[in-house]
């Protein structure tokens, strides 16, 4: 008996601890505070389909300290949780990737950290947050369908995917009519039937290297199999199959016309090389910097990174403007300037030994 | 006489065996029913049937087979429909569309520099998916449900019209007119593209413009390249003020219009003072590749073309400057002067041509500087 009296109140107090966190992490006790120190998270998550099915703050942020240290962020593992299916598409397309293949690349180690923050990290996150394309706290898939969703990323000079299809007939259709049946979105060809695997039926990786997402090269097969898949599932929805073959084809042309500008370009490069007026062994595509080097280098990097992409990416966009006009056109004219440029190098360099 | 009885009893049966073969791809026309196309095409491709579905052709009964005959002539023409095929029912669209510069605009870029410069397999992915108007007026109102609303949306007009070489969507977007439709989506407060180029529906989208219509050149012609005379310049500017009448008050749209005819004027001007330093360079044998060098012009032969219709390949980098000059931001700074876009007019157009012209000058003096011994 005595022993027993002496236990219980041991035991009660072992209990008490974790009983104390438990009280910590009742809802009510989040939305006390919450509902007036941060109204709009509050509302929209009122809104969402979480509230309405017993998803709260504690279910993806877990208790009060957890999430401060975390500055709130939840990765996809916790999303996952739940929506396994989206999460193991997500790992097969290349937004799974995004964190690391930007951490490896020169151009952003050589950012300054505040810089690095305010630029690359803010899309490339991606990897680490599902909220990136459906937003906090609404989660809205409605929103993330939206072109509008993408283009917060898919946009500007690096990558215009944003602006190709608004020019194209898929985006002036879908801009004017929202309605899916008349017109693909973004996710309608690149997340197919909701598939959260994004390189759904893409072939290429942003340089145009026919990769996957860990950077190993597709076969011939592999890439043929792939994009099967995008115009069986797509294209055949409103498009005739010769005509869809003909436009990817075209598409292959237009790629493979730009690459060979890219190479008659980087060939007077190296012969200035050859010629000891530039140093040996330049770094000219992927991995070549925007800052630090030669003029001649800076006008090929615009012409790779920017007007190739442009030509190449606007023609499997189906934007004429951007294939032609900011893409190929544009790729022509910085051939003649870096050619003029190699020869007024040539000649400056004549006159130095004179 | 036999002979001449068994020669005529020859001729008509040749005329009417040629008869009998003329006819007989229109016998298997009754084979046809929508219901043959549908059954497949529904599931093949449901996108185009339900679109078709949603459109007013549907509701009268305008079917498959109306517009494409039969799946062998369908097939053969992948597909396509031309305007002749529309202009069976819709008649007055077609007669007025032929009178507009989008009834050439296929005919027009085929013998231009620009396109016979691209090579010709990716020629499809470029000029051809814009000037392909000529033969499709589901460029438009796309198929299958070649609907007005979106025909008449801005966004509809501006799938061609934008970018580099013509801005006509970002210049509207950024004038008031486009900035109030924007808001409002109502187009009694402020016109579309379609409000002043193609007034009470018509399909001459050439309605009005006085002064253009290429843009890359000063001079104003009709359909047939034939320079239009002052009354008629005259003539096509009161049926536009007609327009502007609705809001603006006439002498007021007058004066807006004749001001950026003197815009127009200044561009065209600034663009001379850039061709003069080019010309002076090319006399003094500093051009490279030189007019010897370099293929010849596809139009033009082995001379030196300043402004259209100049290329953007293979010239010298002075002359790829000059075309920057003229084929962007010259038409930048007169189309928006027209459309009422001050960033467009000033900022995209008027100060980059300073700034282009401040680049071939200081190109000139390097290429003299630099190249003092090539000096003729």
């Amino acid at each position: 008996m005595l022993r027993k009296m002496v236990l219980l109140p041991i035991l009660f107090f072992l209990l008490l601890p974790p009983c104390r966190v438990r009280a910590e992490e009742k809802i009510g006790d989040c939305l006390a505070c919450h509902q007036k120190e941060t109204r709009g998270i509050f509302q929209a998550w009122v809104n969402s389909k979480h509230a309405q099915k017993g998803v709260d703050c504690i279910t993806c942020h877990k208790n009060h300290q957890e999430a401060r240290f975390k500055k709130s962020t939840v990765e996809p593992e916790v999303c996952g949780k739940c929506h396994q299916g989206k999460y193991e598409q997500f790992q097969k397309g290349r937004h799974s990737v995004a964190w690391d293949r930007m951490k490896e690349h020169r151009q952003y180690q050589v950012l300054p950290y505040h810089l690095k923050k305010a630029f690359c990290e803010r899309c490339h996150g991606i990897q680490n947050r599902c909220n990136s394309c459906h937003t906090s706290h609404a989660f809205s898939p409605e929103e993330a369908r939206e072109p509008e969703a993408c283009k917060k990323c898919h946009a500007g000079l690096a990558g215009p995917h944003d602006e190709m299809y608004a020019s194209s007939l898929h985006g002036t259709i879908y801009a004017v009519d929202k309605n899916t049946v008349r017109a693909p979105t973004c996710a309608a060809c690149h997340m197919h039937k909701g598939t959260h695997n994004v390189s759904f039926g893409v072939v290429y990786d942003s340089w145009g290297n026919p990769v996957n997402k860990d950077g190993k090269p597709f076969s011939k097969e592999q890439q043929e199999e792939i994009r099967k898949e995008m115009i069986k599932g797509v294209c055949f929805q409103c498009h005739i199959k010769s005509l869809t073959l003909e436009r990817y084809e075209l598409a292959d042309h237009v790629k493979q016309k730009a690459r060979g500008l890219l190479d008659e370009a980087e060939k007077v490069i190296r012969e200035l090389e050859q010629d000891g007026i530039l140093p040996r062994d330049v770094t000219l595509g992927k991995d070549q910097l925007y800052q630090d080097t030669s003029r001649i280098e800076a006008l090929y990097y615009r012409m790779f990174r920017y007007h190739n992409v442009y030509t190449w990416k606007g023609a499997y966009h189906f934007s004429a403007d951007f294939a032609h006009w900011y893409g190929w056109a544009h790729l022509q004219m910085s051939l003649i300037e870096i050619k003029e440029e190699a020869r007024k190098l040539r000649e400056l360099n004549k006159l130095k030994k004179k | 006489m036999k002979k001449y009885i068994a020669l005529s009893f020859l001729i008509l049966l040749i005329t009417f065996l040629i008869a009998c073969s003329l006819f007989r791809p229109k016998i298997m026309v009754p084979d046809m029913d929508p219901g043959f196309c549908i059954n497949c095409h529904q599931q093949v491709t449901p996108g185009l049937f339900q679109s078709w579905v949603e459109s007013k052709h549907a509701k009268k009964g305008v079917h498959c087979m109306t517009c494409h005959i039969d799946h062998e002539f369908a097939s053969k023409q992948k597909s396509m429909v031309f305007p002749e095929k529309c202009g069976e029912c819709h008649k007055k669209e077609l007669a007025e569309f032929r009178a507009s510069r989008h009834s050439i605009g296929f005919e027009r870029m085929r013998i231009q520099g620009e396109y016979l410069g691209i090579p010709q397999e990716i020629r499809a992915a470029f000029c051809e998916r814009c000037h392909i108007i000529e033969k499709k007026c589901n460029s438009c109102h796309t198929s299958h449900k070649f609907s007005l609303k979106e025909a008449r949306d801005p966004d509809a007009c501006g799938s061609c019209h934008l970018g580099p070489d013509h801005p006509h969507k970002e210049m509207y977007e950024t004038s008031l007119h486009g900035v109030i439709y924007k808001v409002t989506q109502n187009p009694d407060r402020a016109p579309r593209c379609v409000t002043c180029h193609m007034p009470k529906g018509t399909h001459d989208s050439s309605f009005g413009i006085a002064r253009g219509p290429v843009g890359t050149s000063s001079v104003v012609v009709d359909l047939k390249e034939v320079p239009i005379s002052q009354e008629e310049q005259e003539r096509r500017r009161k049926e536009m003020l007609e327009v502007c009448a609705t809001c603006h008050s006439k002498r007021f749209a007058r004066e807006q219009l004749e001001n950026a005819d003197r815009v127009k004027e200044e561009g065209f001007k600034l663009l001379e003072k850039g061709k003069e330093v080019i010309q002076e360079i090319d006399k003094e044998g500093l051009l490279f590749p030189s007019l010897l060098e370099r293929l010849p012009h596809p139009t033009e032969g082995r001379k030196l073309v300043l402004a259209d219709p100049q290329l953007y390949l293979e010239t010298s980098h002075i002359e790829r400057l000059f075309f920057t000059m003229f084929k962007f931001h010259n038409i930048r700074v007169w189309k928006s002067g027209y459309h009422f876009s001050p960033v467009y007019t000033h900022w995209y157009g008027w100060s980059e041509m300073q700034q282009d012209l401040i680049d071939i000058k200081e190109e000139a003096n390097r290429l003299r500087e630099v190249f003092k011994e090539m000096k003729k």
